[in-house]
């Protein structure tokens, strides 16, 4: 009679191997969901601080520049896909200098929201991008007199309009 | 100690048969039930989980490429009311009613509400199909039929 597993044991560890099975699904979905939400609210957070730099840089006039470091803006971070089955955003970010916005573009396709966007108003409309350099690394925001030059590598940012 | 000959040992007892029998019957007997509540509840869970992402979204200010824009603020769902609203073709119909709640700049124009709620209703069908057949609908979709219920969804802001 001894080391006897009791037919209760067995049922209720059926019984319970059943009902976790039927929630794994439903909590990865939630899992997705809140990583692909993270993931966007981290992008707007990049595009507002971008955004408030070249605002910055505009109104301090000829000669201001700021320089954002990896710590402040990641790209590699921003755009990676597969993170945690997260889709990431999809690079580059793109400045319309038309409309005065910045405009940052994430998949949702994975939790169901296809490709959504989110748009960040600029105010200066003469934003130019140039590679980076030694003496401006990037994303260095510069005011020329001229124009806002922006320099970032293509596949990150990229002007319109 | 005592020692069972070996002709009892190993004995599953006649009240031990009753019970799991009775066990059995009631399981079969309740089985339809569960079902069909098992079903519901993952529609509910499903549709809360569309609201609160589709919220989430449009609140951080991301909208689908022909949506109309709507300014960022704290958009919350309040409650996901699950509401029986007869039948459609057959099979019971439910209507998921949403209560969200927004900024007063966002809750009184009625082009951003209509927007948001139009994002809200899509989302929860989509997460209820998904919840269903395993795969995101192609494009919009107004209502889900599974085996016993149809779902469609409606929003307002209070």
């Amino acid at each position: 009679m001894r080391a006897q597993v009791s037919i209760e044991v067995a049922l209720m560890t059926g019984i319970a191997i059943l009902v976790m099975v039927s929630m794994v699904n439903l909590q990865f979905e939630r899992f997705y969901s809140a990583r692909e939400v993270g993931e966007a609210g981290e992008a707007r957070m990049a595009g507002t601080l971008l955004a408030s730099a070249i605002n910055n840089v505009y109104a301090s006039g000829a000669g201001f520049q700021v320089h954002l470091s990896e710590k402040q803006i990641n790209f590699t971070r921003l755009g990676e896909a597969g993170r945690i089955y997260g889709l990431g955003v999809r690079l580059p970010i793109v400045i319309d200098n038309a409309e005065r916005r910045i405009i940052i573009v994430k998949n949702l396709s994975k939790t169901g929201g296809g490709v959504w966007n989110v748009s960040i108003p600029i105010v200066p409309n003469n934003v130019v991008r140039l590679d980076p350099s030694g003496d401006y690394p990037e994303v260095t925001i510069l005011n020329n007199g001229t124009n806002i030059l922006i320099y970032a590598d293509e596949a990150h940012i990229v002007t319109e309009g | 100690m005592s020692v069972m000959p070996p002709e009892v040992r190993g004995q599953i007892s006649i009240e031990f048969l009753i019970l799991i029998g009775a066990i059995m019957v009631m399981v079969v007997a309740v089985f339809p039930f569960i079902l069909s509540t098992a079903e519901l509840s993952k529609a509910h869970a499903a549709a809360r989980d569309g609201a609160t992402f589709a919220a989430g979204m449009r609140g951080l200010g991301y909208r689908g490429a022909d949506v109309d824009p709507v300014p960022e603020g704290a958009i919350r769902v309040l409650r996901v009311d699950m509401v029986e609203a007869g039948n459609y073709n057959n099979l019971t119909w439910y209507r998921f009613d949403i209560t969200a709640h927004a900024p007063e700049y966002i809750s009184t124009n009625t082009s951003y509400t209509s927007s948001i709620c139009g994002t809200i209703r899509t989302q929860v069908l989509r997460h209820v199909y998904y919840a269903f057949y395993g795969e995101w609908p192609s494009g919009s979709i107004s209502r889900v039929n599974t085996a016993r219920y149809s779902f469609t969804a409606g929003c307002r802001f209070e």
